[in-house]
């Protein structure tokens, strides 16, 4: 039986020559248990060394291979060659991110961002507890267990078209881990990330399309995280148009 | 190393691009029509207050067939929008209790019975 193909169209950039992208078919052995990074790999190792493109991991943990695949974000090691056959899967770098080299995206801006929002608990240095152990129980935990399974892979960030239309938004995933230590019984950093995040670039561009949650691979739910952000924010400027406001 | 980042453009019809897109877009676009129909709504306030005269030629103008034509786009449009948002409810409300969260279903579908019943109180009890 002749071997079984399926064709890979892969959006190159190659800087140094290139002045605007352009893609180039592969054709790889079908396997109905290859994922899209499977290809990719055949295709480094034994078509085209060439080729960039970000992975480690391999099981949907480290997030570093997100891409648009057949331009919808997807992890590209969770992805599977047998949903697509016997179509050709088409592959281009995160949308919304400026292209680095082929499927490679520079994600400076998102670093930035996630460190702008202190994702990291907070204490105020002269708490008590700060000396002993700090207890969280299940049900606290509970409040904010999804949003701590994100694994930085910029998929919503693809997916959302505020941050397409206004590249400086906060966006998702930054947001999301603010929420997360804001909800966290342990932390007293709100104050500090709320001031972040009621800027013009904070939780506000989100106009709830929802997309970032339809492509998160983790089920965390940013645009959940998002909104539940608006909310406190409200309650936080009601209460400070009250006379007496916390400490005085 | 010589970098050179590529921006690609997003273009003016990003927002065909998908399911979700053009759900939101739908929302958005409900949002003029709602607004319209609540002045309408609104004039016949201050046409009840002006006297039993006002108000008639108010309830006689709502019969024009443009009239009609337009409350039923905003009927059409008013759903739209009311059912996307019980839909995304649960993502900014969630509610929990102890250590279990309500599931997203069951906080859609409370929000679902309290919309038919007050719509059946409303077609039953508030007859013209
Ligand atoms: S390679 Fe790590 S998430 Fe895909």
């Amino acid at each position: 039986m002749p071997e079984l193909t399926i064709d890979i169209e892969v959006l190159r950039y190659r800087p140094e020559t290139d002045d605007e992208p352009s893609y180039q078919t592969y054709t790889v052995p079908y396997q109905d248990d290859w994922s899209v990074l499977d290809a990719l790999n055949h295709i480094k190792d034994h078509m085209d060394g060439s080729i960039s493109y970000r992975w480690s991991c391999h099981m949907a943990v480290c997030g570093s291979c997100g891409m648009m695949i057949d331009d919808v974000p997807h992890l590209s090691c969770k992805t599977f060659l047998r949903d697509y056959y016997p179509n050709k899967v088409k592959l281009d770098p995160l949308a919304n991110f400026p292209i680095e080299r082929d499927l490679v995206v520079n994600i400076e801006g998102f670093l930035e961002k996630l460190e702008s929002v202190k994702p990291y608990l907070i204490h105020a240095p002269d708490d008590p507890l700060n000396e002993t152990e700090y207890l969280e129980t299940p049900a606290e935990l509970i409040r904010f267990k999804q949003y701590t399974m994100c694994i930085n892979c910029l998929l919503c960030y693809s997916a959302c078209p505020e941050f397409a239309l206004d590249p400086d938004f906060t966006g998702p995933a930054a947001l999301t881990l603010a929420h997360r230590y804001n909800v966290d019984a342990r932390d007293q950093g709100t104050a500090e990330r709320t001031r972040i995040m009621n800027t013009e670039k904070g939780v506000w561009p989100c106009m709830f399309v929802g997309a970032c949650s339809e492509v998160c691979p983790k089920q965390v739910d940013p645009a959940a995280a998002v909104q539940q952000i608006k909310v406190a924010s409200v309650f936080d400027w009601y209460k400070s148009l009250l006379p007496f406001q916390d400490g005085e | 190393m010589n970098r050179k980042p590529y921006i690609r453009k997003i273009p003016t019809t990003w927002w065909l691009q998908n399911g979700s897109y053009r759900a939101y877009m739908l929302r958005e676009f409900s949002s003029p029509f709602i607004a319209i129909y609540t002045g309408v709504l609104l004039v016949g306030v201050i046409r009840l207050y002006q006297g039993p005269e006002a108000y008639d030629a108010w309830l006689t103008a709502l019969q024009s067939p443009l009239s009609i034509g337009f409350s039923v786009i905003a009927l059409a449009l008013a759903l739209c929008h009311s059912l996307s948002w019980l839909k995304l409810l649960p993502q900014v409300m969630p509610i929990q209790f102890g250590e279990t969260k309500v599931p997203q279903a069951v906080l859609v579908g409370i929000h679902y019975a309290v919309f038919i019943t007050v719509l059946i109180i409303a077609i039953v009890v508030i007859k013209p």
